[in-house]
Order: structure tokens, then sequence, then C-alpha cells
């Protein structure tokens, strides 16, 4: 009969089997550094804000005028009344009431193209939306099946709860393209004569459809990956990595799109660049993903 | 402690010196912990939770004392879940440790998971300082300082169930 002084090699034989894993510690590492990464980022965003709040304050106690936006005013005059040599005069306007808009581009670089109003470019294919893209120009090299023809034509996409092939910048019978190695990610369109590329987005409170991943509106193949203001990472190996990380653990907040102050820049081996907006530790396109390992390993990355 | 750590000054472990760690210790808090639990999912679970708490903390470990560390991290999660499934427990009563073998030593088999049996149905009290003094080889005041008793309470708990044991593996009455 075995006694408690036995116990300790009858449990070793007894749990012989178990033991613990190489895997384990990776998977406990990963952790703490996603845990210690968070509270770190929090806490510089928010001596950034409470250092913002503080100069922002003093400048617009102290100093009142600087406040003001630097934008280009136009001088105006009342018509009638007596006229000034060599002044150009307008309209009876109140002095300052025309403004010359500043550049509202962004200093960043992107490929997302700009529209008018509140709308951007767009097509509409299977309840997914798609943006304009800049660049390339032409995409004509890149043309997959034709997917359909745009039957609705309209400035105001969100106002329509139809499930129609809508645009607001593709006229009725324009025929819509897959893109070769894109899948649904992208599409491809006539717009002004030229191919011109479509990349999925988030739109109207419609991002993912029911099934969709991650990988469904960001193609693996990427060969580049520029975040502004940060760098490139051109390694293979690196990029492949870091889609590998988005694909695995960034987690999705919802079809809600972050403006974003940043962009990530995905570019592919066919020319096609896709651009996801960036803001703190979220990307967005197709709906907002949170992603703090991803940024942690691109700053790792950079050459 | 005869299992004692690296020897150096005491300071913030390090990455390389977690991973010592876990590569000396690893298996024995996994072991600990599923003896406790009974369920290798939160064996598993814990043993993660000890490391990353190591990874997130950086203690000054004393030389030495590492492996009461850890065991006493471990056995501190463990008796979270413990508390965390009372509903279960209560439901469905204590389930018998699965056996999880390296081999197929047939021959003491019965022997062995009739002590493996007898020792995982002692009251939880007695059941922790037969893990940490009889099967991890902590002393008796190692042992009182890692579940924060005295250590005359340990010595009482080895007692009442080593007579507990000599009485479930003669008659094969349950403790």
């Amino acid at each position: 009969m075995m006694n408690p002084e036995q116990f300790r090699r009858a449990a070793d034989q007894a749990l012989g089997g178990l033991k613990a894993d190489p895997a384990l510690l990776h998977r406990a590492r990963q952790l703490a550094a996603t845990q210690r990464a968070q509270p770190r980022r929090a806490n510089r965003v928010l001596a950034m804000a409470m250092s913002m709040a503080l100069v922002f304050g003093v400048l617009t106690l102290v100093l009142p005028r600087l406040n003001a936006p630097r934008m280009n005013a136009v001088d105006t005059l009342a018509a009638g009344g007596p006229s000034l040599q060599g002044m150009r005069t307008t309209a009876d306007l109140p002095r300052g009431s025309l403004v010359l808009s500043g550049d509202s581009q962004p200093k960043y670089q992107g490929v997302w193209e700009r529209g008018s109003g509140g709308n951007f470019p767009l097509l509409r294919l299977d309840g997914r939306y798609y943006r304009l893209l800049s660049h390339p120009e032409d995409v004509t090299d890149l043309l997959g099946a034709q997917l359909g023809q745009v039957v609705t034509f309209t400035d105001e996409p969100a106002l329509d709860a139809g499930n129609a092939l809508l645009s607001n910048v593709a006229p009725q019978g324009t025929p819509v393209y897959e893109v070769t190695g894109l899948g649904r990610a992208a599409l491809a369109a006539q717009v002004n004569g030229r191919a011109r590329l479509f990349q999925r987005v988030a739109f109207a409170g419609s991002g993912l459809l029911s099934g969709e991943t991650l990988r469904d509106t960001l193609p693996s193949g990427a060969i580049a990956l520029q975040l502004s203001d940060v760098g490139t990472v051109q390694d293979a190996q690196a990029v492949s990595s870091l889609m590998n990380l988005l694909y695995t653990q960034a987690a999705y907040q919802g079809a809600g799109t972050q403006g974003g102050s940043q962009t990530l820049l995905v570019q592919y081996g066919n020319g096609v660049v896709l651009q996801l907006a960036v803001s703190g530790d979220s990307l967005s396109a197709a709906g907002t993903w949170s992603c703090p390992a991803f940024f942690e390993a691109f700053a790792a990355a950079l050459p | 402690m005869s299992d004692s750590g690296p020897r150096a000054a005491p300071q913030p472990v390090s990455d390389e010196q977690v991973e010592q760690l876990y590569l000396k210790y690893g298996t024995d808090v996994l072991r600990v912990s599923y003896f406790y639990l009974g369920n290798r999912q939160q064996a598993e679970d814990v043993t993660q939770d000890v490391f990353v708490r190591l990874f997130e903390t950086r203690p000054v470990l004393i030389p030495g004392s590492e492996k009461a560390w850890l065991l006493k991290v471990a056995l501190n999660r463990c008796r979270d879940f413990w508390r965390s499934s009372w509903h279960k427990r209560v439901l469905l009563g204590s389930r018998k440790l699965d056996i999880i073998p390296d081999d197929d030593k047939l021959d003491q088999r019965l022997e062995r998971e009739a002590l493996m049996q007898a020792v995982n149905a002692l009251p939880k009290a007695e059941k922790e300082v037969f893990l940490l003094f009889y099967y991890q080889g902590l002393s008796t005041q190692q042992t009182a300082e890692v579940l924060g008793t005295p250590e005359g309470t340990v010595s009482s708990r080895l007692s009442r169930g080593r007579q507990k044991l000599k009485q479930f593996l003669e008659e094969g009455e349950e403790p």
C-alpha cells in the first residue's frame, strides 16, 4: 500500500502527461505585452490631452487673438459709400463676412477620393459599400468578371433603402467589375472614361456583413505597409507578420468609422494601395478595428 | 528549500528569468493547479495567469523563494476559480480526478490512482497542505508562508490528512 511520502512520485507518474509547453508561455508573454501596452498608451494619450488642454487654456485666456482661425479674409466695403483709390469693392456685406476657407486637405497621404457635400464617391453592391480611390488612376489591367451595372444613380446614397447596384459617381448603366486578386475588398467601374478602383468601406452604419472577417475587406498578400508619420515596412516577412497580427488580434468595434489623424496604406504587388484611417489604437475602413499589438509590432518592425 | 531558483542578486525578474522559471517550475504550477481544480483548461488558465503576472509585475524574488511565490499566486488563482464555480460543485458534486499518465505502467496504476483519488478527496485545506508539502516538497515553514497560516496549523492539517488518507487506503472509506 502506498503512503503519503510516495505521493510525489505517484502524482508525477499519474500526471506525467500534463506538461507546461512553450505555447502556454508564449500566450502568457503576449497577453502581458498587450495588457502592458494598453495602459501605457492610455497614459500617453491622457498626458497629451492634459497638456493640450493646459496650453490651449492659457492661449485662450492670455492671447485670445492668437486663437482666431487663420484664414484669408476678403476686405469688404459697403456699396455706395466713398470709394477708396485702388480698392476693389465686392458687395454690401459686413467687413470680414466673406472668408476664403483654408486648405481642408489632410496633412497625411491617403488614397481615398474626396467628395462634395457629406458623401464620398461610392458604389454599393449587395449591401457592401465601396469608396473611390485616387490611385491607381486606371485599373483596366486588373478587371475581372463583370458583376453588374449601376441601377440607381443618386446624390443621397444613405437615403436609398434598396439593394440595387447604386452609385453617386458612376452613372446609371455603368458596368461594375471585380478586381483580380482582391475578392470582395475592392471593385472597379468606369468613372470619367477610366476604370477606377473602389475600396470596401463602412457607410451609413453598414460595415461587415454576417460571416465576414477583416480578411474579407483587407486581403492578404501585401508587400508594404506605410503608417503616416511613423514609417514604412517593406520586409516581406515583417509585412506578412504584421498582417497576420491584424487578422488574428484585431477586435471588431463596429460599423462606425473613425476619421483619425493618420493613415495606414497597404500596398499590394499589383500596384493597388488600400487605406485604413488610424485613430489611437484603432483602424477604420469597412468598420473599426482595435489592435494595440499591431502598432507596437509596427514600431518594432521599422528598419 | 532544496529546489531553489537562479542565484542572482535580488532584483526585478527579467524576461530571460521568467522563461527560466517557466521551464523549471511551469509544469509544477500546472500540475498543482490541475490537482486542485480537476480541470485541465482551468489549470492551464491559472498557469498562464501566474506567468502573465510575473511578466507584468516583475517582482523582486529572493533567490530560493521563486517556486513558493509561483505556487502562492497559483493557489490564490485556484481559489478564485474554486469560488467562482461553486454552483457547478454544488450541482454536480466533486469530480473524480482524471489521471493523465505519461505511460502505461499498469502494475502500480491501481495503487497510484487510489492514492491520487484519496488526496483529491481530502478537504480543501488539507489538500493544499498535501500538495505543497508532499508533492512540491516545501517545508512546513514554507508551506505556512505560502498559505498564510501558522506552521502549527500546517502540521495539524498534515496529521489529520495522513489519518484520513490511511483510513481511505485501508478501508476504502472516502475522507
